[in-house]
C-alpha cells in the first residue's frame, strides 16, 4: 500500500512537469550516428588527476569504457565545452529527491536518451536492436564501463534486478510490472535481452526517461548480493546484526533509491553521494562516469553538488540573494517579478522556459457521479460545453498569468507535431460566450431557477457543484478557482469551493466520489495516455476501474474469481468509452511515430475536444529558471524527452560549468 | 461616638455590587479605550455593506495589486475640506511584468458621502444601494487592491464580520458547558465528581489533528466553508470546555466549605442559588480573564486552521484568510498592504485584553 501510494504521488509528479514536443520521425532501430571524440585522448578534471597522481585511483583509460559516450549539450543558451572545478550550490524545499539536480545526481542516468530532434539514442548502453516483430529488444553494454566503486557494469545487474528484486515477493522495488515482460536473457557479460510476449515497441519510451534508470532497470549486484538470501545463507544473521528483522528489510534498507540511505552503494550518475543529513546532502564526481564531451573530457564538469533543504519560502529568498547558482524545480512563475527584479543585485539571470504544459488548470466533472440527477447533467456534452464557454480564459490570462500563457481548451500542448488547432486556441466552445452558454444549459433543460437566481435540477434541487482541489496547491490555481465559480455563478450554476487536504482529496478521486476537481492536467507525457491511468479517467473512475480489471483478466494477470462478488469492480462504461480505451490501447501497441501512431493520437485528441471531457483554461505556462552569472551552458528550452523540463534540466546538469 | 459618614462614602456603602463595579470600570482607562475600539469594529462589522465602498467579489482587472490610494485635502497647494484620490493609471512592467501604476494627476477624484453603488442585502435581507462613501468616474482603493482586483478595504470589513463573530459562539458554548459541568463536578461531588472527570480525561486525550481531519471528512461536502467553519467550532468547543471545567470545580472544592457558604445553606438557599449567587461571583475575575483571553485566541486560531484546509478559505472572508494571501515573500517585498488585516487582528486582540484587564478589576471591587 505504502509503496503504491508513494509510486503514485511520484508519478504524478513526473506527469506534472514533463513536455512533448515537435520533432522528425525517426525509427528507433537506427540510432543516429554520434559525433566521435576528436582524438581519442581523454580528459579528465584536474581534482581526478592529482588521485591518480597519488596512486588512489587507476588511471583515466581504465575508468572508462572501451566506447565511451560522448555527448554534447543542446537546449542551452551557448553551448561549449566548459572548464573543470567548482562547487554548485542548490536549494530543495523538501527531502524528495527531486529537487533542483538531485534527479541527477540521486537517479539520472538512463539506458535511453533523446537528441533535440526527439530521436530516442542509447545512453548508458552501447547500441541495441529490436527484433522485426518488436517482441525482443537486445542491448549491448559498453564494455569496461564500471560502478561509481570501480566494479564492471554487466548484463547481470539488469537480470538481478528482474529476477532477484522484481520476481521476489519480499524485495521492494520500483520493476514496471505493467510491461507485458516475458523474461531477460543474459547473452554474455555485455549483451541481454528484453524479451516481451507481444510486440511492445513502448520499450524504449519507457526507457527512455527514469523508467529507464536505476529504479527499475538495474542494481549493482556485486554490492547488494550479501545482503540477499539467494546469494548468502547467512544473510538473517546479517541483517540481524545491522538491526533488521529479516533479511529482505535490511536488502531494501540498502537498496533504497530517492531518496538513498545507504549512501556507500555504487551509482552510475555523474556525482555519488558524499555526505547526507536531514538538511543538506552533498555529492562529488563519480569518477567512473562513463560519459565524455566532444572533446573527450570526461563528464561531468563541476566537482561537488551541494542541495540544502529550506523552507519553500526560504527557497525564494537564497534565490533572491543569489546563493541559489541553479534553481528551477521550485520555482514559481507567480514570483517572475520578484526574481526579476532582484536579478542585478542577486547576479543571475532568470529565463522563461516556454511552458509545456496542456493545462495549468483544467476541470474534470465525475461522470460517475453517485447522484442520478447530477450524472446525467455531467454525461451531457451540452452541459460540458456550456461550462467551458462560460469561462473568461483572456481574464484568467491577465489576470492570473501576467499575460502569458496561452488561452486554450485541456489538451496536448501546440508544439507537438501532431497538434490541431481546434483542440486547443482555436477550440469552438474556448471563447467566452454566457449567452452560448445559457442557451446551452436552457437546452440541456435547465430552465427552472431558484429565489437566488440559481437554475434547479427536474426534482426542484438547486445545481451545485463542489469543485474540490488540493489545499496543497500553489496560489495561483487556488486563484483561478475562485474565478470559475465567478464565471459559472454567471450562468446560473452554484458553485463551493472544497479544497481538502492532499490526502483525503487523492483517496476521494480514486473511489470516485468527487464532483468536479480543478488540477494542473499537463498531457505532455505521452506514456500517460498510453496506460490509461487513474489520472486520466478522473471524468469517469468507475469506468476506469472496470477497464483496467476487464483488462487484467484479459491478460490472464487475474480472473474473475479474485474480485469481490466474481464480478468486475467498477461500472461498464458505454461502448463510446470503451473504444476510446481501445484508442488509446492501439496507439500503446504501435510503434513511436509510426504513421500509425500519429493517427492515433490524433484520433484521440479530436476524441477530447469533441466530448470536451476536460474543461481547460489556459496552458503553457512558462517557468522561470534561475541561474548564476557565471554558470555556463544553461538550460534555456525544454527539449522533447520523456519529461521536460523535469529532465532536460536534469540530463543537462553534467554539461553545467563556472566561467 | 460614630463619625457620621460623608454622602460619597455613604454612596460607596449603600451601593450594590453592579454599581460598584460599573464605576470602577469607568476609571479604567485602557478599558473605555478596548470597548470603544470594539464598538467601532462590531458597528462596522455590522454594517460592513453600507460602510464599505464596493462588494466583497467585484473585480477591476485593471487594478490588479494597486497600492492604497493617499487620501488629499490639499489640490496644488490649496486645501480643500472635501477629501479627494487621483486617478491611477497602469500598466505591465514588459520585463518584470509587474503592474506600475501611477498617479494620473488631470483626474480628481472627490470622495462623496452616501453615494449610491453597487446593489446590496444588508444581512441578506433587506436591499440598498447607498454607500457611506464612494467617488465618481473612478475607484477608490483606500488600503489597495489584491490578485483580482478586488477592493482591500472592503474585503477587510467584510471580513471582520465573520471573524468577530463565529469565534464567539464556540467560546460562549465551550463557557457555559465548562461553568455548568465544572460547578456540578465540583459542589456535589461523589459519582458526579467521578463520572464528568473521566468524561475529562478522555475528551482530553483525543489528538486534535486527526480529529479535525476526520471532521473536515465528516462534514457534508456541499455545505460552503463558513458554515463548516462553524460546525467545527462549536464541534471544538463542545469538546474543548474541559480546562475551564477543571478549574471551576477546583475554586468550587476549595469554596464550598467556606462559613459564607454555610450560611447561605442555612437560610435555606437552593443550590442552585448557593452556585450561582455565591460560588461563582468569588471567581468571577478569573473567568473574566479566560473569556477575554479565549476570544483573542479564536481570531488566531482561526488563520491556523486554514492551513488544513479547515478554515475560513476563499472565496469566504476572514482576516485569517486574508493575511493567508499575504503569506510570502512576494507580498512582504511588493505588496505589503496585503498585511493590513493583520493590523486588525492586533488592534482587536490588544483592545479585549484592555476590556478583560478593565473588566477583572472592577470584578474585584472592594479591593
Amino acid at each position: 500500500m505504502k509503496r503504491s501510494a508513494t509510486f503514485g504521488v511520484l508519478v504524478m509528479l513526473c506527469g506534472s512537469v514533463l513536455a512533448f514536443g515537435a520533432g522528425t520521425t525517426a525509427t528507433e532501430s537506427e540510432p543516429a550516428a554520434e559525433p566521435m571524440a576528436a582524438s581519442g585522448e581523454f580528459n579528465e578534471a584536474p581534482m581526478l588527476a592529482a588521485m591518480v597522481a597519488a596512486g588512489d585511483l587507476p588511471p583515466l583509460l581504465d575508468r572508462l569504457p572501451e566506447e565511451p559516450a560522448v555527448l554534447w549539450p543542446f537546449a542551452v543558451d551557448n553551448p561549449e565545452i566548459g572548464k573543470y572545478g567548482g562547487t554548485i550550490q542548490v536549494f530543495a524545499v523538501d527531502n524528495n529527491p527531486w529537487g533542483d539536480l538531485l534527479e541527477e545526481t540521486e537517479r539520472g542516468s538512463y539506458i535511453f536518451r533523446t537528441n533535440e530532434d526527439g530521436e530516442i539514442l542509447p545512453d548508458l548502453i552501447r547500441d541495441y536492436e529490436v527484433s522485426d516483430d518488436e517482441t525482443v529488444f537486445t542491448l549491448h553494454l559498453r564494455k569496461g564501463m564500471k560502478w561509481s566503486d570501480g566494479a564492471p557494469f554487466v548484463a547481470d545487474d539488469f537480470v538481478f534486478m528482474w529476477k532477484d528484486m522484481a520476481l521476489n515477493e519480499e524485495v521492494k522495488s520500483w520493476f514496471n510490472n505493467d510491461e507485458p515482460l516475458e523474461r531477460i536473457v543474459k547473452v554474455d557479460d555485455y549483451t541481454l535481452r528484453y524479451e516481451f510476449k507481444v510486440p511492445y515497441p513502448t520499450f524504449v519510451l519507457n526507457a527512455v526517461s527514469w523508467r529507464g534508470g536505476d529504479w527499475m532497470r538495474f542494481a549493482p549486484k556485486h554490492y547488494l548480493e550479501k545482503w540477499h538470501i539467494e546469494y548468502n545463507e547467512d544473510a538473517n544473521e546479517l541483517a540481524k546484526s545491522e538491526g533488521f528483522e529479516n533479511w529482505w528489510e535490511a536488502f531494501n534498507h540498502h537498496w533504497q533509491v530517492a531518496p538513498s540511505n545507504d549512501i556507500d552503494k555504487p551509482m552510475v550518475q555523474p556525482w555519488v553521494f558524499e555526505e547526507f543529513t536531514s538538511t543538506y546532502r552533498t555529492f562529488v564526481r563519480n569518477p567512473y562516469y562513463y560519459a565524455v564531451d566532444r572533446a573527450g573530457n570526461q563528464l561531468p564538469y563541476i566537482d561537488r553538488v551541494v542541495s540544502s533543504i529550506v523552507d519553500p519560502e526560504v527557497y525564494n529568498l537564497k534565490i533572491m540573494s543569489g546563493e541559489a547558482d541553479l534553481a528551477f524545480m521550485n520555482t514559481s512563475f507567480q514570483n517572475y517579478p520578484l526574481y526579476k527584479e532582484n536579478e542585478e543585485q542577486g547576479g543571475y539571470r532568470v529565463v522563461l522556459i516556454p511552458g509545456m504544459t496542456g493545462a495549468a488548470v483544467a476541470y474534470h466533472l465525475n461522470q460517475n457521479h453517485s447522484d442520478p440527477l447530477q450524472r446525467e447533467l455531467y454525461q451531457d456534452v451540452r452541459f460540458r460545453r456550456a461550462l467551458s464557454t462560460a469561462i473568461n480564459r483572456d481574464e484568467i490570462n491577465e489576470s492570473v498569468y501576467f499575460g502569458v500563457a496561452t488561452p486554450r481548451q485541456a489538451t496536448i500542448p501546440s508544439a507537438a507535431s501532431y497538434y490541431k488547432p481546434e483542440w486547443g486556441e482555436d477550440h469552438p466552445y474556448a471563447g467566452y460566450d454566457p449567452d452560448a452558454a445559457n442557451r446551452l444549459l436552457d437546452e440541456v433543460g435547465l430552465t427552472e431557477r431558484d429565489g437566488d437566481g440559481f437554475r434547479k435540477r427536474s426534482d426542484g434541487k438547486t445545481v451545485q457543484l463542489i469543485v474540490g482541489y488540493s489545499s496543497g496547491i500553489s496560489g495561483a490555481e487556488e486563484t483561478v478557482h475562485e474565478l470559475i465559480k465567478e464565471y459559472w455563478e454567471e450562468i446560473g450554476l452554484k458553485v463551493l469551493l472544497k479544497p481538502e487536504e492532499y490526502a483525503i482529496y487523492f483517496e476521494r478521486v480514486q473511489a470516485g466520489e468527487h464532483d468536479v476537481i480543478g488540477t494542473a492536467e499537463g498531457f505532455e507525457h505521452e506514456f500517460k495516455y498510453f496506460i490509461v491511468s487513474p489520472e486520466t479517467i478522473r471524468f469517469g473512475p468507475l469506468w476506469h476501474q472496470w477497464l483496467r480489471a476487464n483488462q487484467s483478466v484479459q491478460d490472464g494477470k487475474t480472473t474473475l474469481a479474485d474480485y469481490e462478488g466474481g464480478t468486475l469492480p467498477g461500472e461498464e462504461p458505454p461502448q463510446k468509452i470503451k473504444d476510446f480505451y481501445d484508442l488509446q490501447a492501439r496507439k500503446y501497441a504501435s510503434t513511436y511515430r509510426s504513421p500509425e501512431y500519429m493517427a492515433l493520437s490524433q484520433e484521440i485528441f479530436d476524441w477530447y475536444a469533441e466530448e470536451t471531457v476536460l474543461i481547460g483554461t489556459v496552458g503553457m505556462v512558462p517557468t522561470p529558471l534561475i541561474a548564476a552569472d557565471n554558470l555556463g551552458n544553461v538550460n534555456v528550452e525544454v527539449f522533447w524527452s520523456a519529461a521536460g523540463l523535469y529532465e532536460s534540466g536534469n540530463y543537462l546538469s553534467k554539461f553545467l560549468f563556472f566561467k | 461616638m460614630r463619625r457620621p459618614e460623608t454622602a460619597a462614602e455613604e454612596q460607596y456603602f449603600v451601593a450594590s455590587q453592579w454599581q460598584l463595579m460599573r464605576r470602577k470600570f469607568r476609571k479604567h482607562r485602557l478599558a473605555l479605550f478596548g470597548i470603544s475600539v470594539l464598538g467601532v469594529l462590531y458597528i462596522t462589522a455590522l454594517f460592513c455593506e453600507f460602510f464599505s465602498p464596493y462588494d466583497i467579489y467585484e473585480r477591476y482587472p485593471d487594478y490588479i495589486f494597486a497600492a492604497p490610494q493617499r487620501l488629499r485635502f490639499f489640490d496644488d497647494g490649496r486645501f480643500q475640506l472635501r477629501p479627494f484620490v487621483y486617478g491611477l493609471k497602469g500598466e505591465r512592467h514588459p520585463e518584470t511584468f509587474r503592474r506600475i501604476y501611477t498617479e494620473d494627476r488631470t483626474r480628481k477624484l472627490p470622495i462623496r458621502f452616501f453615494v449610491s453603488g453597487s446593489e446590496y442585502k444588508l444581512w441578506t435581507v433587506f436591499p440598498g444601494r447607498i454607500h457611506l462613501f464612494g467617488v465618481e468616474d473612478g475607484q477608490v482603493f483606500l488600503f489597495g487592491t489584491d490578485k483580482l482586483g478586488r477592493d482591500l478595504f472592503s474585503r477587510v470589513l467584510f471580513a471582520s464580520r465573520i471573524s468577530l463573530s463565529i469565534g464567539l459562539v464556540g467560546v460562549s458554548i465551550s463557557f457555559v458547558l465548562g461553568c455548568i459541568l465544572g460547578g456540578i463536578s465540583g459542589y456535589y461531588g461523589r459519582a458526579f465528581d467521578t463520572v464528568i472527570q473521566r468524561v475529562i480525561e478522555f475528551l482530553i486525550s483525543i489528538p486534535t489533528i486527526p480529529l479535525w481531519m476526520a471532521l473536515s471528512a465528516a462534514l457534508p461536502p456541499d455545505w460552503p466553508p463558513i458554515r463548516i467553519y462553524f460546525g467545527i467550532t462549536v464541534i471544538l468547543s463542545i469538546i474543548g470546555w474541559t480546562e475551564l471545567a477543571r478549574v471551576v470545580r477546583g475554586r468550587i472544592l476549595q469554596l464550598r466549605e467556606e462559613d459564607f457558604v454555610m450560611a447561605a445553606k442555612l437560610s435555606n438557599a437552593t443550590n442552585l442559588s448557593v452556585i450561582l449567587r455565591h460560588l461563582l461571583p468569588s471567581f468571577i475575575s478569573y473567568l473574566i480573564v479566560y473569556l477575554t483571553l479565549s476570544i483573542p485566541g479564536m481570531i488566531l486560531g482561526e488563520t491556523a486552521l486554514s492551513f488544513l484546509g479547515l478554515g475560513i478559505r476563499p472565496p469566504a472572508v476572514s482576516w485569517g484568510a486574508l493575511l493567508k494571501e499575504g503569506q510570502n515573500i512576494r507580498t512582504i517585498v511588493q505588496n505589503p498592504w496585503l498585511l493590513i488585516p493583520g493590523m486588525f487582528v492586533v488592534v482587536a486582540v490588544l483592545a479585549f485584553n484592555f476590556l478583560g484587564d478593565g473588566l477583572r478589576d472592577a470584578a474585584d471591587p472592594y479591593k
